[in-house]
C-alpha cells in the first residue's frame, strides 16, 4: 500500500509535466516566430498538434486515463485478497443413505431401480472444478481501445480530415470506456455468498453432532416454505411425504431419527415468478444467475426422475461440512428448492461433479 | 458465453458495421454516425443488460453528445 503512492505520485507528476511543457512550447511558438519557422521546417507534424484545442484535448485525455488507471489499480489491490480463497470446490456427495433413498423412491414407484442405481455409480468419477480467473478481463482491452480511439481521432482531425475516421475513433473510445466499465468478476456476488454462508450456520450447528444423511427437499404446502427432511442416522427407511412433513423441527432426543429444517432457499416458494408457471430452466436462471449471481449460466436437463443442472462459473464456496453432506453446496441447495417448488415433488441431491468451469449437480425427484 | 463478453462483442460488431455502412453510402454528417452509435449502445444494453462496475457514464456521454449534435443541427 505504501509503496504504491510514490509510483502513483510520479505518474501524476509526469502528466502535469507533459501538460506544462506542451503549454510552454505553445506559448513560445506564439511569442517567437523564429521558433515557429524552425519547427515548421524540421517537424511539420508537430505544428498540427500545437494549438490550444489539441492541448486541451490532450490534457483531458491524460487526466481521464490517469484517473481510470488509479481507480483500477486500487481495485486490483483489493481483488488480490479475494484470490486466496478457493473457488468452485468440487464435492462428492454420494452416500449410502442417498443410495437407499433413491432406490426406495424408485421401488415405491414400481421401478426396479436399475437406471437410477447406474446413474449413481457413474457419478463417482470426480474431477476438480477449474478455478475461474478473477483478473480483470477487460482492463488492458479497454486501455488499448481507448489509445486506438484517441490516435484515430487525432489522425482524423489533423491529418485525414474525414468524418468516417472521426466516427471510427469515437467507436473505439466508446468501446474502450465500455470495456473499462464492465465488472472485473464476471460472476459471483461476494456479499450474497457471505449472507448465504451465514444463513446455513444454524443448521450446521444443529447437525454437527450427528452423521446426518442426505436431505429430502419437500415442496411447499400450507407453510408456503420449502422444508428439508434430514435423517439423523444412516439406518432405517425413508418415510412417505406426509410423515416427513410431520417430523420434528427440533432435536430433543439424541436418538431421534430425523429432523425437519428450513434450508437457505426455503422462502423461494414465495417468489411470484416461481408460482406463475415459469419453466424450470427460467426459474433456475432467475434465482441462481439473475438474483443471487452465484453462477454465470445454468443449463437444465430433465429426464423422468432425474434433473441435471449444470452451473457455470460457480463462485461460492460451501464450507460447513455437515450442511454440504446433507444439503449439497449452496447453489445446489438453492437449485433443489427451486426444483421442489417448480415440480411440487420431493427432491434430493444425488451428487455434484466439477467438469471444467461447470459444476454439474444431479437431483433425484419423485415422479 | 458470458453476458458481458457477448455485450462487448455485439457492440463492437454493431458499431464498426454502422461506421463502415454509413461511410460506404457517403454520409458526411457526424451527427448521423453518433446517432447510430448511440442507438447500437442503448439497444445492446437494453437487450443484454450487462452488469457494470458503477454508473453508466458511457451511456450518459453518448446521450449528451447525441443531444448536443442534434440541437446544433436543429438550430
Amino acid at each position: 500500500m505504501t509503496r504504491r503512492w510514490p509510483f502513483m505520485g510520479w505518474i501524476v507528476a509526469e502528466t502535469a509535466i507533459i501538460v506544462a511543457l506542451s503549454l510552454a512550447i505553445l506559448h513560445e511558438l506564439q511569442a517567437n516566430p523564429l521558433t515557429s519557422a524552425w519547427l515548421t521546417g524540421r517537424v511539420p507534424a508537430l505544428v498540427y498538434f500545437l494549438n490550444f484545442w489539441a492541448l486541451a484535448g490532450l490534457s483531458a485525455i491524460l487526466t481521464i486515463t490517469l484517473g481510470t488507471f488509479v481507480a483500477i489499480k486500487g481495485r486490483v489491490r483489493d481483488q488480490s485478497v479475494v484470490q486466496s480463497s478457493r473457488i468452485a470446490r468440487t464435492r462428492s456427495l454420494k452416500g449410502s443413505l442417498i443410495r437407499k433413498l433413491f432406490v426406495n423412491f424408485g421401488r415405491r414407484k414400481g421401478l426396479t431401480g436399475s437406471r437410477e442405481t447406474a446413474s449413481l455409480e457413474s457419478g463417482s468419477s470426480m474431477k476438480p472444478a477449474r478455478n475461474v480467473s478473477q483478473v480483470d478481463p477487460y482492463g488492458w482491452l479497454g486501455f488499448g481501445l481507448l489509445a486506438a480511439g484517441v490516435l484515430t481521432l487525432f489522425a482524423s482531425i489533423f491529418l485525414t480530415i474525414a468524418v468516417a475516421f472521426d466516427a471510427l475513433g469515437l467507436s473505439f473510445i466508446v468501446l474502450g470506456f465500455t470495456a473499462l466499465s464492465l465488472p472485473r468478476q464476471l460472476t459471483g456476488s461476494k456479499s450474497m455468498g457471505a449472507l448465504l454462508q451465514g444463513a446455513i450456520l444454524d443448521v450446521e450447528t444443529m447437525l454437527e453432532p450427528f452423521s446426518a444423511g442426505r436431505a429430502v427437499y419437500l415442496p411447499p404446502e400450507k407453510s408456503a416454505r420449502v422444508a428439508a427432511y434430514v435423517p439423523l442416522t444412516e439406518e432405517g427407511n425413508i418415510p412417505d411425504v406426509e410423515e416427513m412433513r410431520h417430523a420434528s423441527t427440533r432435536i430433543v432426543d439424541p436418538r431421534q431419527k430425523a429432523v425437519l429444517v428450513y434450508p437457505v432457499g426455503a422462502e423461494l416458494a414465495t417468489l411470484p415468478e416461481l408460482n406463475d408457471g415459469l419453466s424450470l430452466d427460467a426459474a433456475l436462471n432467475l434465482v441462481l444467475v439473475e438474483s443471487a449471481e452465484l453462477c454465470s449460466r445454468v443449463e437444465v436437463e430433465v429426464d423422468q426422475g432425474m434433473v441435471v443442472v449444470a452451473m457455470e462459473n460457480v463462485k461460492v464456496d460451501t464450507r460447513p461440512p455437515s450442511y454440504l453432506r446433507s444439503f449439497g453446496s449452496i447453489p445446489a441447495s438453492l437449485a433443489a428448492c427451486v426444483i421442489a417448488v417448480s415440480s411440487q415433488t420431493p427432491v434430493w441431491v444425488i451428487d455434484e461433479t466439477g467438469v471444467g468451469s461447470k459444476n454439474i449437480a444431479r437431483f433425484g425427484r419423485e415422479t | 458465453m458470458e453476458r458481458e463478453n457477448l455485450f462487448l462483442l455485439s457492440l463492437s460488431f454493431l458499431m464498426f458495421s454502422s461506421v463502415v455502412a454509413l461511410s460506404a453510402i457517403g454520409v458526411v454528417n457526424l451527427g448521423v454516425y453518433v446517432a447510430l452509435l448511440s442507438l447500437s449502445y442503448f439497444g445492446n444494453s437494453f437487450v443484454l443488460r450487462p452488469r457494470r462496475r458503477g454508473f453508466d457514464f458511457v451511456g450518459l456521454g453518448l446521450l449528451i453528445l447525441f443531444v448536443t449534435l442534434t440541437i446544433r443541427q436543429v438550430l
